[in-house]
């Protein structure tokens, strides 16, 4: 395999094999702690334009699975290793990864010192990189002249309405660029649901006639969008029962007049021990976020935190005092990670069951 | 806090198949960090080998035998609070079950710590176990008791081939028999219920072939869990996990597969309410994705030292809290860790592969054939940034890697030996599969045959490919930094090039190939955590420095083996403690991972890495130390590292070269500075317990009974000062005496053993390793010896027995049940008023054991 | 026969709710007491006042409440025997909140109320409860419900709850 280079804005570079695509590439470059789960953070849509590097030294050795997408297009800019594993195909593990980031034209870079890399972005933050053949001064000028978009949701979100059809509760769901196992945990609860674009509309939704509505995960700032989105979010929340999840939940917290600030070192792993208030039990959950809501400015009159970060004291969720409308800043549906949260979509159910009073 | 003041624990006793030194290391730790907390630990242990029973990790030690008696009178006079039942393994959990039943527990106001009583009867009886997950709705295998055909026909329709059919209490020795078919079933009831007493059999569903998966989790008491870590036998199941290669963290398994045992380890705990640490096995069906729990161990294992030495995180530490009722979330660690380190979960950013040892190459007549029962004797970790990196180290660990194989000649079978090999593996079976790609079998065929993952033969395949290149060019700058990414060393390097390992090493460094040493640390880098302990890759980044002070390098002892290095961890942990003391740094090279000289109190430094030369030189470039201790097995080495001008010090504490026979002649015990001779007493052996009849074991004896014999021995004892000064070197030292014609005679001189080592330490009860340190050190004696207590006044009389490891390797031949040191496996020590009584406290309990 | 309809989780997801409706529709937690009616109600208050001890950073108290002298289907005598009914606390313009496993016929919540205004003037009482089965009897209905179980008339419902049953979980129990 060919010799490519990992250059940082910072002007380091880092010597590895190339693999996956032949691309050359520019991103914010994140770490990410999981131990399991590659082909789920790849795909996950809040890695838009990133590269991801992986503090697991050895990534992809059970290929990729047609169960294991969170999107349908990856759309992160290149992925991070110390070691890249040959696998055999079968039914199961249909491609390698190898495979797969070559017909996705995402380049990957193997023989990285991640765990040098991890500590110098623990110092840093997120930095751009680009993964390149030649670590010149020029590529190092490119990289530095490179702006990257801040229109991700954009980028990934759906344009158009899609149901997602069940025989239960009626979901709409609020697409920011969302993860799969959201619809995946819905499914699994019969909701029958309709996805809509971020620029749904407060009256398209309450056409819909939805017994709930989810604000979804996806990429990027969260000042970055509309502030009609604040807007459909504050009209929604004292009439159907809502639930937030990442960037949702940050929105969800804007809308009620929190403000977001940017979170260093952050989070990217499933291993921080998060404290559940009401009942003071401690949970760990998958975790991609790079913003947080700045606990100094919640009004307490309006919001209850009801999920805290043990690590560093990161609000980790939020509640609406009058009426049934919460948020969580991880990813509660796993994929990859824990499923100690999963319970927080049977709250979601039940306050919709709740809403619309006994069946009898 | 449960508001206790005193805490009872009962040890491991003798060190044996499956229990090494972790009970031992995980006690050191738990004892210390109890008595941090204010409360107050009694130990009772009859291991002389024991780091825990000496050096102040207890408040008060019983060197008692293990059985309910002792327990019973001791709980009486200490009226301890609490009683920590996890870490004295299965046997000891019998002996706690016991003691509840006598209501000894109740009746002093002992609660039991860490598990309901409920837990020890599920402990004791795997039947239990399995009920009660089942109900919980964990998978279990399926196992049913059938007396006739029809009954077994019933249950087939439900398991489903392969089942394997064993005999309800056999008359004769029968193994369980692994049907594939109908015909083999029939076959294999007919003869089950012929030589059962009952005319039952038992039909249990076959999962031999499936991954086997194990993950240790933590809880605390008011029920907050957390994943310590998973891990994957390299081996599928049908291999005892013991004697299977095991990698931390999970190599094959997807996030799915890996959330759901999460899942069950933390439910399990749960519902059982265990406090402290638990090792979960699974079986995973690669084709169905279906699990099944086979085993819950909530007492102290390899699996948890293991976890503990692959993650970094603190697990005995936080254990010992839990155990008293402290939460997870109010352990408080060292500054070296961050806050909350407690609540973390493990992450990790290197790989570990742990390899077993076997006796084989000792024990000759012994099984080879690796299945469902525990041979190995110990194991080594090799901690990489890959898994060729892992592996190889690991190899090199056991000594028996590729260039330096004993058991193996794989290059020399036949196709269909070879066959025969990969389908029934034997010790060494990593060499055999290198053997088969080298001889062109295909990946997925050999993934086929052996139901090893093929993850792995890609893996293996690259190590090939790599040596290949490295052969086929001689000093090419490329293929050796390949290769040392890769986990290969200067020796072979110089083997492929047909050179020597220093030629190898001096041009890796003319090209800038440096080793770099990374921190086993708990969050990958995520946060500042410092466990002082490294390993070796060749990165980018070096995090190991230089340490300030005076600093003593120690090499440990490697893999519990039987025989030549039982026993010499307790050295190795007793120096590291007392280099402390004399204002070393002590730094610890050791690839064990049951050690207690891991234990990371008494290190100021730990390097994981393998006893090869230029592993050890490694480790020395960075940290130049003012001197290096080596024991016994690594004269070699010490010889290598004084030529190469390093101040080393080597201390031989081998067994007696010869058996000893059992003929009761005395012999001398003194340590010396090579100017002075003090004499700590005289000892004497007797026969052993002769469980069969050929058994040649033998009790020592401390100090001398026969009041003649020792009055004829003080006036030799000029004689004795004048022979050991003549010896040289600074030491302890035991002379032998011989009769004859009626007269005693010196008759030799040697290093004293590690056993007689220990029992006068604990005979006195104070260290005989730190007078040897300081000697060695050149001290004079009277500076070494003067709070050394005296040990003629000893009323006590104390003995010592090696044990030996046949009933468990199911060694029936005679010929080769000797009892000869060499075959040991660990040791028991008892005292008493007279030696009868003495003799009777060492039998107590170990009825069962040969010694 | 009986069939576990709702686990502990279910049971800690149905609690944590019915905490943050009683936030919800109190406007918070000013003037609030919990008034468990004995056996398990009173752990059920016991529980949603921890929770909002979390949450809000201060105590609500909790009374119990032993409503068997005041219920209209004991027999005489024991109807008549003097109150039981004590509560650590006046109720006076206090806003009330009821608390009890299971809403059935409504008997149970009629013999508390009694009790209740019995011992002064409340500002407003409502009702929690972790389960109604229906088959009403009398005008009653709760404002905060764990868990909606539709039931048969010879049906049974048990809580479990850990203090006094060393689980938690809601069985239906058909004795046919």
């Amino acid at each position: 395999m060919a010799d490519r280079y990992l250059i940082l804005e910072d002007g380091s570079a880092y010597l590895g094999e190339g693999f996956g695509s032949p691309a050359v590439s520019t991103g914010e470059i994140v770490f990410n702690t999981s131990m399991t789960g590659y082909q789920e953070i790849i795909t996950n849509q809040i890695y838009h334009n990133q590269i991801i590097a992986f503090t697991q030294p050895t990534i992809g050795s059970y290929g990729i699975n047609h169960d294991s997408y969170e999107s349908i297009l990856p759309t992160v800019k290149g992925v991070v290793v110390r070691d890249v594993a040959s696998i055999s195909t079968n039914r199961q593990r249909r491609w390698s990864l190898d495979q797969y980031l070559k017909q996705q034209n995402i380049p990957g870079i193997s023989h990285i010192d991640t765990r040098h890399l991890a500590k110098q972005l623990r110092a840093s933050g997120p930095m751009k990189a680009s993964i390149v053949d030649v670590a010149d001064a020029h590529a190092f000028d490119q990289l530095g002249a490179t702006v990257l978009t801040n229109q991700q949701v954009a980028a990934v979100a759906t344009p158009k309405p899609f149901p997602n059809p069940g025989t239960g509760l009626n979901v709409v769901v609020i697409d920011f660029g969302l993860k799969h196992g959201i619809l995946r945990e819905l499914s699994k609860r019969a909701c029958n649901v309709t996805v809509l674009p971020y620029t749904a509309t407060t009256e398209e939704i309450i056409n819909l006639d939805p017994d709930g509505v989810i604000l979804s995960t996806g990429p990027g700032k969260p000042q970055d969008l509309p502030d009609s989105v604040l807007t459909m979010i504050q009209n929604i929340q004292n009439r159907i029962p809502l639930f937030a999840i990442g960037l949702g939940h940050e929105l969800f917290a804007m809308a009620n007049g929190a403000q977001i600030m940017k979170l260093s070192p952050e989070h990217h792993g499933a291993n921080h021990p998060i404290r559940e208030v009401i009942t003071n039990q401690i949970i760990y959950a998958s975790q991609g976020q790079g913003f947080a809501v700045d606990p100094t400015t919640i009004d307490r009159n309006k919001l209850i935190t009801t999920f805290v970060d043990l690590i560093d004291g990161t609000i980790q969720g939020l509640r609406y005092r009058d009426f049934p409308a919460f948020s969580v800043q991880f990813f509660p549906d796993g994929a990859p990670g824990p499923t100690d949260a999963l319970d927080v979509f049977d709250e979601f159910v039940e306050s919709m069951q709740q809403a619309r009073g006994p069946v009898w | 806090m449960n508001n206790l003041q005193k805490v009872l624990i009962i040890g491991a006793g003798h060190n044996d198949i499956g229990r090494e030194g972790q009970h031992d290391a995980a006690i050191t730790q738990i004892g210390s960090a109890i008595r941090k907390l204010g409360i107050a630990v009694v130990l009772v242990d009859n291991n002389p080998f024991s780091v825990a029973a000496e050096n102040n990790f207890a408040d008060k030690v019983y060197i008692e035998p293990l059985t309910v008696g002792a327990l019973t009178k001791i709980i009486a006079t200490e009226q301890p609070d609490g009683l920590i039942p996890s870490l004295g393994g299965i046997q000891r959990v019998s002996l706690i079950q016991a003691l509840i039943r006598n209501n000894v527990l109740k009746n002093n106001q002992v609660q039991l710590l860490q598990w309901d009583a409920e837990t020890i009867d599920m402990i004791v009886n795997p039947a239990l176990m399995s009920n009660r997950l089942k109900s919980l709705g964990q998978p279990v295998i399926a196992s049913q008791v059938v007396a006739s055909q029809a009954e077994a026909d019933e249950v087939m329709a439900h398991v489903g081939f392969p089942v394997i059919v064993k005999s309800v209490a056999p008359r004769i020795e029968a193994s369980r028999q692994l049907c594939e078919d109908e015909e083999d079933f029939v076959r294999a009831l007919t003869m089950g219920f012929k030589v059962s007493a009952t005319k039952q059999c038992i039909v249990e569903q076959s999962i031999v072939g499936y991954k086997e998966i194990e993950f240790i989790g933590m809880r605390d008491a008011k029920g907050t869990a957390l994943l310590i870590s998973g891990m994957e036998n390299f081996d599928p199941v049908g291999i005892h996990s013991a004697d299977s290669i095991v990698f931390a963290p999970t190599q094959t398994i997807t996030d799915q597969e890996y959330q759901q045992f999460r899942q069950a380890t933390l439910e399990i705990m749960q519902a059982l309410h265990i406090v402290g640490p638990c090792h979960m096995q699974f079986a995973l069906d690669p084709v169905t994705q279906q699990y099944y729990v086979i085993k819950v161990t909530p007492y102290f294992d390899r699996a948890m030292a293991m976890a503990a030495r692959a993650t970094g995180y603190p697990l005995a530490t936080i254990a010992a809290n839990l155990m008293v009722g402290v939460s997870l979330s109010e352990v408080k660690l060292s500054k070296r860790y961050r806050k909350q380190t407690a609540l973390i979960e493990p992450v990790l950013d290197h790989i570990v592969c742990r390899i077993p040892i076997w006796p084989f190459n000792v024990l000759k007549k012994v099984s080879h054939q690796l299945d469902t029962v525990m041979e190995s004797t110990g194991s080594v970790i090799g901690v990489g940034r890959s898994t060729e990196e892992a592996l190889l180290k690991g190899l090199r660990a056991t000594d028996e890697s590729r260039y330096h194989v004993i058991a193996n000649q794989p290059q020399q079978y036949s196709e269909g030996e070879l066959i025969q090999r990969l389908i029934h593996p034997q010790a060494g079976r990593m060499l055999v599969l290198l053997e088969a790609l080298n001889r062109g079998y295909q990946i997925d065929e050999l993934a086929e045959l052996t139901k090893i993952d093929a993850f792995y033969f890609y893996k293996l395949s690259h190590i090939i490919e790599i040596e290949q290149a490295l052969r086929e060019h001689p000093f090419d700058v490329h293929a050796l930094g390949r290769a040392k990414y890769f986990g290969f060393t200067d020796e072979d390097a110089a083997a492929a090039w047909q050179t020597e390992p220093a030629k190898v090493s001096h041009f890796a460094i003319e090209n800038e190939i440096h080793p770099t040493f990374k921190e086993i640390e708990p969050t990958a880098g995520e946060f500042t955590e410092q466990t002082n302990t490294y390993y070796s890759t060749y990165e980018y980044d070096n995090e190991s420095q230089q340490l300030a002070g005076r600093r003593a390098v120690v090499i440990g002892s490697g893999p519990n083996r039987i025989g030549t290095n039982h026993g010499n961890d307790y050295l190795v942990s007793q120096l590291l403690f007392y280099l402390k003391k004399a204002d070393y740094q002590p730094i610890l090279i050791n690839a064990n991972p049951n050690s207690v000289a891991m234990t990371p109190q008494l290190a100021a430094k730990r390097y994981v890495e393998p006893k090869q030369v230029s592993d050890i030189l490694n480790v020395l470039a960075i940290e130049n130390p003012d001197v290096i201790f080596t024991t016994y097995h690594d004269e070699h080495l010490g010889q290598i590292l004084t030529d190469l001008d390093y101040h080393v010090i080597q201390i031989d504490n081998s067994l007696p070269r010869e058996q000893i026979k059992t003929n009761d002649q005395p012999a001398v015990e003194v340590i010396t500075d090579g100017k002075d001779v003090q004499i700590f007493g005289i000892s004497e052996i007797i026969a052993g317990n002769n469980l069969r009849s050929n058994v040649r074991g033998s009790i020592e004896v401390f100090p001398i009974q026969d009041k003649a014999e020792n009055k004829a021995i003080e006036a030799l004892s000029i004689e004795i000062k004048h022979r050991v000064l003549s010896y040289g070197t600074p030491g302890v030292y035991t002379v032998r005496l011989t009769i004859i014609d009626e007269e005693l005679h010196l008759a030799t001189i040697e290093p004293m053993s590690l056993a007689m080592i220990a029992l006068i330490s604990k005979a006195s009860g104070s260290s005989v390793t730190r007078l040897l340190l300081h000697v060695k050190l050149g001290e004079p004696l009277s500076q070494v010896m003067y709070d050394y207590p005296d040990l003629a006044k000893l009323k006590r009389v104390f003995v010592q027995a090696n044990t030996f490891p046949y009933n468990q390797l199911q060694i029936y031949d005679e010929a080769e049940v000797t009892g000869e040191p060499g075959h040991a496996t660990g040791a028991v020590i008892a005292y008493g008023a007279t030696l009868r009584a003495a003799l009777d406290a060492l039998n107590e309990g170990n009825e069962s054991t040969d010694f | 026969m009986q069939k576990e309809v709702v686990d502990s989780m279910a049971m800690k997801r149905a609690l944590t709710r019915i905490t943050y409706e009683i936030i919800e529709q109190n406007k918070g937690i000013r003037d609030i007491v919990l008034v468990g009616v004995k056996t398990r109600g009173v752990y059920i208050a016991q529980r949603i006042a921890e929770r909002l001890q979390q949450l809000e950073s201060s105590t609500v108290p909790v009374g119990e409440l032993d409503i068997t002298p005041f219920r209209d289907d004991q027999p005489l005598d024991i109807a008549l025997a003097p109150g039981k009914y004590q509560l650590a606390f006046p109720v006076a313009d206090k806003r009330v909140i009821l608390v009890d496993d299971v809403l059935f016929t409504g008997r149970t919540i009629r013999a508390a109320l009694d009790a209740l205004m019995g011992g002064g003037r409340p500002q407003s009482i409502s009702l929690a409860v972790l389960v109604d089965r229906g088959h009403r009897e009398l005008p009653i209905r709760a404002d905060f419900i764990g868990k909606n179980i539709p039931t048969a008339m010879q049906e049974r419902i048990k809580v479990s709850v850990t203090e006094v049953d060393g689980h938690d979980g809601i069985e239906i129990i058909n004795d046919n």
